[in-house]
């Protein structure tokens, strides 16, 4: 079987799988209610939200349906939880369980971690390029996919408590993620680029973002889910900004995109990881939950406390780094910055991600850039990252609900208002810099003005930097499972099934749009690994970037 | 010194200011009190242990300081909820120490010394366990949770709390010997004393806690007597710990690379799956650590190496949590009583521990400093101490909290005195390929 075929299989199995998971609706609500720990451990005040959840878009879904005194209740309890003493202890279950039922348990959550920590591996991934696997893998969903079938009743490898352990894993992995993408947003990088790029990236971000805003707010307005509609339509524009990188790389090396313009659709697609966080940075700032804490402030001013949050905890990583005198105590130091920095912001009611996402812009833009290099390469511990994202992925499957109804439903809803936003804003993006090239083939690039950086140009028709642009990055995944954080009703079940059902049809369109095109992606191609793993945006095979000549404009 | 000092006002004043949003609550986001306090603890301890060791004493005990200063009976910035969250941090890192511990015991190397190790044990334990239960059992009248028992239930309360006070730290032990790169007789008995004394606690405890149910009625649990309680805890953590090694050792062999990840997630599995099956997290990788160096090829040193860059921070938030448990309001109330126990302790392990040296005729470094590697008490005794109060709630709450009492004076004092012996016999960063971490 070739490479192409074992990953067209792997798809179908991978989609053929979440179907199946999908498909018994009945008494799957109660165990892999996705809301339930979120909400074991919510004060009150997320009865804003418990109102949506009488809405009768959600009667169909199987999951456990929530009401204002469901959620008091269950925010009782929450309180009860934390008080001093009267924690309750972890769900016995394994004691109830026969020897043999105890022994699959064990085996299969060290075979749950081994196969975490063989994902990175680079014989996994040489086998996974071999194999043609790489998109698949690297999407991070069949590890999505894994905690799916790990929470399942009948595998039972991660029970209540054992999840309930590891859950901190998700605060972590957000504020580790953001600082990744944070810490992309070098602005001497990007000074190096070429000019316009920010504006591609500001137009088809934008345009994806708002077609989905309006669409989906009018969905949701319309009867699905008229509560705080705004607030989750902005949610799913932020999630539908964002691209990732693989499938400029699969077409790259499929050979439908020369080398160059490749290199500035993978900038661009870095860039708009950073437009989601924004936006979820806005969100987070404007829908406060009402009533909790103790601090009173207006929408802005948590804005500005939040971005404030980011900046101290940047400077907060890079002293304790500076104060590292051993290699060891730079890992655990950097560690324990993210992890505060992750605690800080979920305890105030904001994102890690976003917080992570300014703090890494803050170590990022160092005066020193061999500092701020140094400083990101030593956070970046690879031996352990990978990992993480993997954990925080299976973690994230184990805690969603694949059986929301509600979010099967909007997903095709979604996925085309996300499409035409890309194209749009990909239009858009050509008609204000009137540098992206109509014609399929790259046009003879003209001589840039001496000392002046050259233009962005993506050199490929509009409708193959759309296609390059449809999938998915896995940041949209870490926005949505921030908002399910921040915002556990059963409205973010939905929108966490809209997301993640919808990253999938977007590498599935991706596949068959590549397919149509006749793009073959050759044998052993390195389509890289998560989509949250940016290659470095400057590669040193890229040619040197010209001096920068401020007084020249880009010609039109 | 000054850095580490800035650095550490700044994340405290941090921490205030967060927990000043939902004083007494866990925050916001479902996990971020555990996200919170693990990342602060890290911060924190982390440079707490730097300032200690600035001023020439064990880091461990500034973790230790960092987490009772900062926990809720004090500072009150980590709430009890987080500590309590925490607590797969705790397990993880009790595993990491036992597999720590077994893999630097060579069985080998030891043999010359185990005639030391061993006499050294059956002096000091019995010496100890004697003082304590006669202790006991001479201040019951005064002691509210005692003085209402009568005859042989207050001897086998008192023989309880004995037992439970007898108990040394492998964990503090280890720490410190890693802390300090020791290297010597001194640093290869105290391993094999605190290691051996575990064992002996635990099978002791096991047999008063059936002599405890014939005398009291209604204890035990699952069902099963204690004896076949015993002969699972023992034998099936020995066997999981089989299991863990040759699942390591393989790891070792096919994927190196990837050991310190596989350790942490055997770890994880331990602590997750062990305790809920009434298995010792401890025996279970105490064994796989013993096998992976004595007949699997493991090095310690691999293992050492591998696990360098994980280990501080768990350690450090581990020591910092066993910190924040300690319980300043039990030592308040009954600290005439504790320190009484602390030194009748402190005596008879100490007298024991030379004695043993004498009849051993080990080196002369190991009589004359190893007593004071004896004092270190922890995580054994406070679990044991629970599960005391847990079945005879009538006088074990109160025997926990005197066991905490003692152990909040142990903890603090008995890192001090170990890095005090090690230092004083000149063993402190002999260890090949390794310095002191100060």
């Amino acid at each position: 079987m070739t490479p192409r075929a074992r990953s067209r299989w792997a798809w179908i199995a991978l989609v053929g799988a979440l179907a199946g998971l999908a498909l018994p609706p009945p008494a799957l609500g109660q165990p892999l209610d996705a809301g339930t720990l979120h909400a074991a451990a919510r004060p009150a005040h997320e009865a804003d939200d418990a109102g949506a959840a009488s809405d009768p878009g959600d009667a169909s879904s199987g999951a456990p349906l929530l009401d204002a005194s469901a959620a008091n209740a269950r925010a009782a309890s929450a309180d009860a939880a934390v008080s001093p003493g009267s924690r309750a202890p972890p769900t016995p279950s394994l004691r109830r369980r026969s020897t043999g039922s105890v022994a699959r348990v064990t085996l299969g959550l060290f075979a749950l971690l081994a196969l975490v920590i063989l994902g990175g591996s680079p014989a996994v991934r040489a086998f996974e390029r071999r194999a043609g696997l790489t998109m698949v893998i690297g999407s991070g969903l069949p590890f999505l996919l894994l905690g799916v079938v790990a929470r399942r009743p009948e595998v039972g490898i991660l029970d209540d408590a054992t999840l309930r352990d590891l859950t901190p894993v998700l605060e972590f992995g957000l504020a580790w993620i953001g600082f990744r993408v944070g810490a992309d947003f070098d602005v001497r990088a990007m000074d190096r680029w070429p000019r316009g790029t920010a504006r591609v990236m500001g137009a088809e971000s934008a345009c994806a973002f708002l077609v989905v805003v309006v669409v989906m707010g009018l969905a949701l307005q319309a009867g699905l889910h008229p509560v705080n509609a705004v607030r989750n339509a902005l949610i799913l524009g932020a999630c539908a900004a964002v691209s990732a990188p693989t499938g400029v790389r699969a077409m790259e090396a499929a050979g439908l995109l020369p080398a160059g313009p490749a290199r500035d659709l993978r900038r661009v697609a870095a860039l708009d990881d950073v437009a989601g966080v924004l936006v979820l940075g806005l969100v987070t700032s404007a829908f406060r939950p009402a009533g909790v804490g103790a601090w009173v402030l207006p929408p802005l001013g948590w804005l500005f406390l939040q971005l404030g949050m980011g900046v101290v905890h940047g400077a907060l990583l890079v002293s304790a780094v500076r104060v590292a005198r051993t290699a060891n105590e730079r890992f655990a130091l950097t560690l324990g910055a993210i992890a505060f920095s992750a605690g800080m912001a979920g305890y105030v009611g904001f994102s890690p991600l976003v917080v992570g996402a300014v703090a890494g812009v803050v170590v990022a833009n160092l005066p020193s850039a061999a500092e701020a290099g140094g400083l990101i390469s030593a956070a970046r511990h690879r031996a352990f990252e990978r990992p993480i994202f993997m954990s925080f992925f299976v973690v994230t499957g184990a805690l969603w609900d694949p059986t929301n109804r509600v979010g099967w439903a909007l997903v095709p809803v979604y996925v085309t208002a996300r499409l035409m936003g890309k194209l749009l804003g990909l239009r858009a993006a050509r008609a204000a810099a009137a540098e992206l090239a109509v014609a399929s083939a790259p046009p003879p690039s003209p001589p840039p003005a001496e000392g002046a950086p050259a233009p962005v140009r993506v050199g490929v028709s509009v409708r193959a930097a759309w296609m390059a642009l449809m999938p998915t990055s896995a940041v949209s995944i870490a926005v949505i499972v921030s908002v399910r954080a921040l915002y556990p009703t059963v409205l973010s079940g939905a929108l966490e099934t809209v997301v993640i059902l919808g990253a999938l049809f977007a590498e599935l369109a991706f596949r068959a749009s590549l397919s149509l095109a006749g793009g073959k992606a050759p044998e052993g191609a390195d389509l890289g690994a998560l989509p949250i793993e940016h290659e470095a945006l400057d590669t040193p095979s890229a040619p040197p970037p010209p001096p920068p000549s401020p007084g020249t404009e880009p010609p039109p | 010194m000054i850095r580490s000092a800035l650095l550490l006002a700044v994340v405290v004043v941090l921490m205030a200011s967060t927990r000043s949003f939902l004083p007494g609550a866990a925050g916001v986001g479902p996990d971020a009190g555990v996200a919170l306090g693990f990342g602060f603890l890290v911060l924190a301890a982390v440079q707490t242990g730097n300032l200690f060791a600035g001023a020439r004493l064990p880091r461990l005990t500034g973790y230790l300081l960092c987490g009772l200063v900062m926990g809720p009976d004090v500072g009150g910035l980590l709430t009890p909820a987080m500590v309590t969250d925490l607590r797969l941090v705790s397990g993880v890192a009790i595993g990491l120490i036992a597999l720590t511990a077994g893999s630097e015991l060579n069985l080998r190397a030891l043999r010359p010394r185990l005639r030391s190790v061993l006499l050294i044990s059956l002096c000091a334990l019995p010496l100890a366990l004697a003082a304590c239960t006669l202790l006991a059992w001479g201040l019951a009248p005064h002691l509210p949770f005692l003085a209402p028992l009568v005859g042989s239930q207050r001897w086998t309360a008192a023989l309880t709390l004995g037992v439970i006070l007898a108990s040394l730290s492998p964990a503090v032990a280890i720490a410190i010997l890693t802390e300090t790169a020791s290297a010597g007789p001194l640093s290869e008995v105290t391993l094999g004393v605190v290691v051996l004394a575990d064992l002996f606690v635990i099978v002791l405890f096991t047999s008063v806690s059936a002599l405890g149910a014939s005398v009291f009625g209604g204890a035990g649990g699952a069902g099963l007597s204690p004896f076949t309680s015993l002969a699972i805890e023992i034998f099936g953590s020995a066997a999981v710990g089989v299991l863990v090694a040759l699942a390591l050792a393989a790891v070792h062999r096919y994927a190196r690379g990837h050991l310190a990840l596989f350790i942490l997630a055997a770890c994880v599995v331990t602590a997750e799956v062990g305790a809920r099956l009434h298995l010792d997290a401890l025996l279970i990788c105490l064994t796989a650590g013993v096998l992976l160096e004595n007949a699997l090829g493991v090095g310690g040193a691999a293992i050492s190496r591998a696990l360098a860059p994980a280990a501080l921070p768990i350690f450090a938030v581990f020591f910092a949590l066993a910190g924040a448990r300690l319980n300043l309001h039990d030592l308040r109330t009954l600290w005439p009583v504790a320190l009484a126990f602390t030194v009748a302790r402190a005596a008879a392990l100490m007298g024991g521990a030379r004695l043993g040296a004498t009849l051993a005729r080990a080196e002369p470094v190991v009589g004359r400093w190893g007593p004071l590697g004896m004092i270190p008490q922890a995580g054994v005794s406070v679990g044991l101490a629970e599960l005391v109060a847990r079945h005879h709630p009538s006088w074990g709450v109160g025997v926990r909290g005197l066991v905490l009492a003692v152990v909040t004076v142990n903890q603090l004092v008995g890192p001090v005195l170990l890095r005090l012996a090690l230092t004083r016999a000149g063993e402190v960063g002999r260890r090949e390929g390794d310095a002191p971490e100060h």
